[in-house]
């Protein structure tokens, strides 16, 4: 069974970011030069990898994609293809943070605050009520 | 916030400029300078927004703070294009429309809407007298909000909006539009193509241009610093690289030193994923992809340098590559002719001593692969003659050593053994 946890804090089940893994280690390189949209990709690009090699289970998911897009008034692309490719959740929890846990989670998992965390709690809210 | 009078920051017109410079002055001015505090604004509209985009990420972390704009106020460019004002024409697109914007000399603008039949009715109209509406100067225009109406639903970045049509648009209407393009600007064609091409793959040239991507570029490797020996063996796919590399680790062994062997183009979960996610490219659909795949791949061998090749690098004498960075270079000039963001991505890696660049003509090259069991979608001629030339465009250029893949194995296995023993032994490349 997968379950997803959209947890900013990034606990209560399987680590798909851990600390020493390649792909912090490889984020924290990254030029700042990068813009900001290759970075959301990025970090989408990860999660969907890192949930398809851990094959299912209580994955935890710091930051939703397409609402870390949102929050950066990014519309355009948005990450939707590689949601698409999500490995299918039979159930799905959200964890209520505040905004500073989500720049936390920006910062640590993006290299920066790239988006505005109160409008990525929107757009998470949005999402666990169906509106977008 | 300050207090103060906000800065306000006009964005230069960009893909519009590039295409149609006439309009350049429309935008005013195009110099602007972050200030060292306070707070900035921001013409609103497209390029207002993607301008916006840029400055808030250039002003992290200092005494700035940037307004987000509207992308569709009535103040942007815009606007202005679909509205009018004193020196944009919006008459009925008929000859004697022509003939008279052609007396005042003013800027004639046809907006066109997704689901109308605006591009039916302009090209019949333009198709009758082709060189009058071409002297009047009309400029179509792909609306993305008309006269306070809802905006149009488009997956271009917003750098591109107004230029080309976005997916909104049918094919059938792309065709249209092609051909009323040939029309009124038959100089252009493949400057258009060539745009339209970059606005589907969702490359921002104009967000490029802010950043001073086409004045500077970042540097393509790491410094060494006191690195084994790095050797690589580039080519294209039925190439006999790795029969080479096989071949080299074993020499360079028996010299007594101690060799690795990486590859940087991993298989496994990443290949499969990135090629699920490419396949929904299918059809000419979601183009982004592919530009998106690439900064994929790259930042995947960005991975691999931390988790497999760092190690590698600090404790031994040879570190041999079955490919190396110029693979993903070749593979972005393949496809696009640029491709945004790989050189800061794989900058990580050491400055090569040696290139190996087996050159294999294309035809023969199939021939090869024809052996294997399942090929890539890079694998057939138009793809691998693309790869081929830019291999050898990079070689002409970081001096590789080309060798003929086409000659007997022993020959060429004869050459790089002697040139990377001489290598390992201090020799200069």
């Amino acid at each position: 069974m997968t379950v997803w946890i959209i947890d900013a804090a990034n606990t209560g089940g399987v680590n798909l970011f851990p600390e020493d893994g390649e792909y912090l280690r490889a984020l924290r390189y990254l030029s700042h030069e990068v813009p900001d949209e290759v970075f959301f990709h990025l970090y989408a690009y990860e999660l969907l990898e890192r949930m398809r090699e851990a094959g299912g289970g209580e994955l935890v998911i710091p930051l939703w994609p397409s609402s870390v897009f949102e929050a950066a008034g990014s519309v355009a692309h948005a990450a939707r293809e590689i949601e698409a490719l999500f490995p299918r959740a039979e159930e799905v929890r959200y964890v209520p943070r505040d905004e500073q846990v989500v720049a936390d989670a920006a910062a640590r998992f993006m290299g920066a605050v790239r988006f505005d965390p109160g409008r990525y709690l929107e757009a998470v809210a949005a999402r666990k009520d169906g509106s977008s | 916030m300050s207090s103060k009078k906000p800065y306000f920051i006009v964005p230069p017109p960009g893909p519009l400029a590039w295409l149609y410079p006439e309009l350049a002055p429309l935008a005013g001015s195009t110099e602007w300078a972050l200030p060292a505090q306070g707070t900035v604004q921001v013409e609103d509209g497209p390029r207002g927004h993607a301008l916006w985009t840029w400055l808030r990420q250039a002003s992290r972390g200092s005494a700035v703070e940037v307004l987000e704009p509207s992308l569709f106020g009535d103040r942007c460019f815009e606007s202005r294009m679909v509205n009018g004002d004193d020196r944009i024409v919006h008459a009925e697109l008929t000859e004697r429309a022509a003939e008279e914007a052609v007396k005042r000399r003013s800027l004639w603008v046809l907006p066109l809407q997704p689901g109308s039949r605006d591009l039916e009715k302009a090209l019949s109209t333009v198709s009758r007298d082709p060189g009058l509406f071409r002297e009047a100067e009309l400029k179509p225009f792909f609306a993305t909000k008309l006269n306070g109406g809802q905006a149009v639903e488009t997956r271009l970045l917003p750098s591109w909006w107004g230029i080309v049509p976005g997916e909104a648009w049918p094919e059938e209407a792309r065709s249209l539009f092609h051909e009323l393009f040939r029309l009124l600007h038959p100089d252009k064609v493949f400057l258009y193509q060539a745009f339209e091409n970059y606005a589907l793959a969702g490359i921002d040239l104009y967000t490029e241009g802010l950043m001073g991507r086409f004045r500077k570029s970042s540097p393509l490797f790491a410094k060494k610093k006191g690195q084994p020996l790095v050797i690589g063996v580039c080519g294209t796919d039925g190439s006999g690289k790795s029969s080479h590399v096989a071949a080299l680790k074993e020499h360079l062994i028996s010299l007594g030193l101690k060799v690795c062997v990486h590859k940087i183009y991993r298989h496994g979960v990443f290949h499969d994923t990135v090629t699920d996610l490419t396949r929904q490219c299918a059809g000419g659909k979601n183009l982004h992809l592919w530009r998106l795949q690439r900064v994929i791949k790259a930042f995947d061998s960005v991975k691999y340098y931390y988790s497999s090749l760092e190690k590698d690098l600090a404790t031994h004498d040879v570190v041999l590559f079955d490919r190396y960075t110029f693979t993903h270079y070749a593979a972005g000039v393949g496809r696009y002719h640029h491709d945004p963001f790989a050189r800061e991505l794989l900058s990580v890696f050491p400055e090569p001593d040696r290139i190996y660049l087996l050159d294999v003509p294309t035809e023969e090259a199939l021939k090869r692969i024809g052996n294997r069991d399942e090929r890539t979608v890079d694998e057939n001629r138009y793809m691998l003659s693309r790869y081929r030339h830019a291999l050898l465009d990079l070689g002409e250029r970081h001096e590789f050593m080309v060798l003929d893949a086409t000659a007997p194995f022993e020959e060429n296995r004869r050459a790089i053994l002697d040139d990377a023993a001489r290598l390992a032994r201090g020799g200069a490349p």
